[in-house]
């Protein structure tokens, strides 16, 4: 059994995110720490004990500068066997389907049997990776599950809608987002940081894998407007109550 | 560009908001000169409700396979309806559903998928914006390519004025998909809140809650306003409320217009989640606490004796 999982490298979620004062289509990268997007630390849990329990194979896969190099390290630590790392140089093409139809393309000569990604990207807040990339390999997808478990050529799956708990039966091949809920991550010691660095990575460039010209582009960053204190109040909680809903309904117009 | 179509989404039989604000979205970039279409899916009787507004055409499908949602026959059929209506563009909801649907058709159709969008702007060609590292920025987004398939955030667009007429409804016949992951079960939850994503009054907890029975407090606030209960990330991990209800960079970006921080210290993290309400009040023993600075309402003060009397305000001035 073959399980894949697509990273994404991501700025700290603590990172002070600054716009670039020469490229406004950017941001300064070189201050903040990166790391693996959150959600994907789900998926590589779920892949490196599913392979664990099914004796199976597993690979990381992401879309990234040469930086992006230490996510599928740092996979490949919690377990994670061998890292194909799609290069990019510019980084301003958010188009998730451009991304999703080269991963695509990467997996031609060796379909996985299960394909996991995180539920969101929290950088571009893009959520449709699984699903395109489900598409374009003709396979079935569910995302945002929080249940896994595999029996052979098949997977049953929970995921919530609404406050709805849906199980799912699913085909393999097939392709799943990963929520939190679904395991605990986990953190690799030392000696698994040190092995990491000797397993074998592959490294391809988007235009060997077939991407075209940017359809989607950065024009500008901004930031958005800052909010600025309000009013502060204290005193007897009747009284100050009093004062935000009069606030509410006459100042604010909210209702 | 030759027309926009609109996916209406349904839940327990009733349109979702969140569909008319993408019809509004699509009037918007259709600016008069484009026609605007709806596609509904599953239920018949729901396309004479959404034949009020001002559309081109209202496309039905419905089956046996599209009686729930299931995304491959759900796609299949929404393909279907954008190959008859010959549009070049789809919008709907950033919803749960929105969000998977989107993705695959947009995958389909080979077009460029702009997701939870906050604003088009048409001065030259098409662009968009999106909040992009969970708010902390603002992204302009041109979008170059023949097709094109959005989301837009909810309750950030208005929604249209009903026209007096009725659109034509067209009645496409499903095909039959290929269903390979299917809904075996859904178990619905017993209470039937909106999702924080879509809820326009959110009562919020954080630590200062102190465990599932201030949650209960909340809960009661928010169900009197008509509106969902929040929660930070420690009250989440803390097990006093489900992770659906957390709101932040690892949580769900809400938008509501009015958010209520209890005994929410106000994290980069969370702020991200919710920094776009429209208005934030917070009720905080500590007026130093990061969430007073950005409050536009910020009451010092016991949640546990401040709420109970805002409930009762808010009360009156909703029941008025
Ligand atoms: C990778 C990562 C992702 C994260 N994602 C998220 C996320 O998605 N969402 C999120 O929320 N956090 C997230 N966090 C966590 C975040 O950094 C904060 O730790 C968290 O938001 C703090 O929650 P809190 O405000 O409830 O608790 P605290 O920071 O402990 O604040 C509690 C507040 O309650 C006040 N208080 C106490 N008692 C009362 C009372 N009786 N009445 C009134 N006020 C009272 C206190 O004065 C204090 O301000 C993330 C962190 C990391 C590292
Ligand atoms: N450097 C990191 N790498 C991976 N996970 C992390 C890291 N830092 C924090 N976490 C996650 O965040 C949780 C602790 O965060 P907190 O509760 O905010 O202190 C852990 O359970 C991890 O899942």
């Amino acid at each position: 059994m073959l399980i894949a999982v697509i990273l994404r490298q991501v700025p700290d979620t603590e990172a002070d995110i600054v716009i670039h004062p020469e490229d406004p289509t950017r941001i300064i990268g070189d201050d903040i720490k990166w790391i693996m997007n959150p959600y994907d630390e789900f998926a590589v849990e779920a892949a490196v004990s599913t392979a664990e329990e099914h004796s199976g194979e597993t690979l990381a896969i992401c879309i990234g500068s040469e930086k992006a190099e230490s996510v599928i390290r740092t996979a490949m630590a919690m377990g994670i066997d061998a890292g194909l790392l799609i290069r990019r140089d510019s980084d301003n093409n958010p188009d998730i389907i451009s991304e999703a139809k080269v991963i695509a393309a990467s997996l031609k000569e060796q379909m996985p049997d299960l394909i996991l990604c995180g539920r969101e990207y929290i950088d571009t807040g893009d959520d449709g990776i699984a699903a395109a990339l489900a598409e374009f390999l003709h396979v079935p997808h569910v995302l945002n599950v929080n249940k896994l478990t595999v029996d052979s050529d098949q997977i049953q799956v929970e995921r919530e809608v609404d406050g709805d708990t849906l199980r799912i039966s699913m085909t393999l091949p097939g392709v799943v987002s990963c929520q939190k809920g679904l395991n605990e991550p986990r953190y690799p010691n030392l000696m698994a940081v040190r092995k990491a660095q000797k397993k074998p990575l592959d490294i391809k460039s988007l235009s060997d894998l077939g991407d075209d010209a940017a359809r989607m582009r950065y024009i500008a960053l901004s930031y958005p407007p800052a909010r600025s204190a309000g009013r502060l109040v204290k005193g007897e909680p009747e009284d100050t109550a009093r004062q935000a809903a009069e606030w509410l309904t006459r100042d604010a117009r909210a209702f | 560009m030759s027309g926009i179509l609109v996916w209406v989404e349904t839940k327990n039989g009733r349109l979702r908001k969140s569909s008319l604000e993408a019809i509004q979205a699509g009037l918007q970039i259709g600016k008069n000169s484009e026609p605007v279409s709806a596609v509904v899916i599953g239920d018949r009787v729901l396309a004479d409700h959404v034949a009020i507004y001002p559309l081109k055409n209202v496309f039905v499908i419905s089956g046996d396979q599209t009686k729930t949602y299931q995304s491959e026959p759900f796609t299949d059929a929404f393909f279907q309806a954008f190959e008859v209506s010959g549009a070049s563009t789809v919008i709907m909801g950033a919803t749960a559903l929105g969000r998977d649907l989107s993705a695959r058709l947009a995958a389909r159709m080979d077009a460029v998928l702009a997701t939870d969008i906050i604003s088009v702007d048409m001065s030259d060609g098409l662009s968009i914006l999106k909040p992009v590292y969970s708010g902390k920025l603002i992204a302009k987004i041109s979008l170059d390519a023949p097709r094109q398939v959005i989301t837009i955030r909810p309750n950030v667009f208005d929604t249209p004025e009903e026209t007096g007429n009725t659109a034509p409804v067209v009645v496409i016949e499903p095909v039959s998909s290929d269903i390979r992951a299917q809904v075996r079960e859904a178990v619905t939850a017993a209470q039937d809140a909106i999702d924080i994503t879509e809820a326009e009054i959110i009562v919020s907890g954080g630590r200062g809650v102190g465990g599932p029975d201030g949650f209960k407090l909340l809960e009661e606030t928010a169900k009197l306003l008509g509106g969902s209960v929040g929660a930070s990330r420690t009250a989440v991990d803390e097990g006093w409320i489900p992770y659906k209800h957390q709101v932040g960079q690892t949580g769900k970006v809400v938008s509501p217009i009015l958010y209520i921080a209890c005994g929410i210290s106000g994290a980069i993290q969370h702020f991200a989640g919710m920094g776009s309400a429209r208005f934030i009040i917070a009720i905080n023993t500590d007026p130093e606490a990061p969430i007073m600075k950005k409050a536009d309402f910020a009451i010092v003060g016991n949640l546990f004796n401040v709420l109970p009397a805002l409930r009762d305000e808010l009360g009156k001035i909703i029941r008025k």
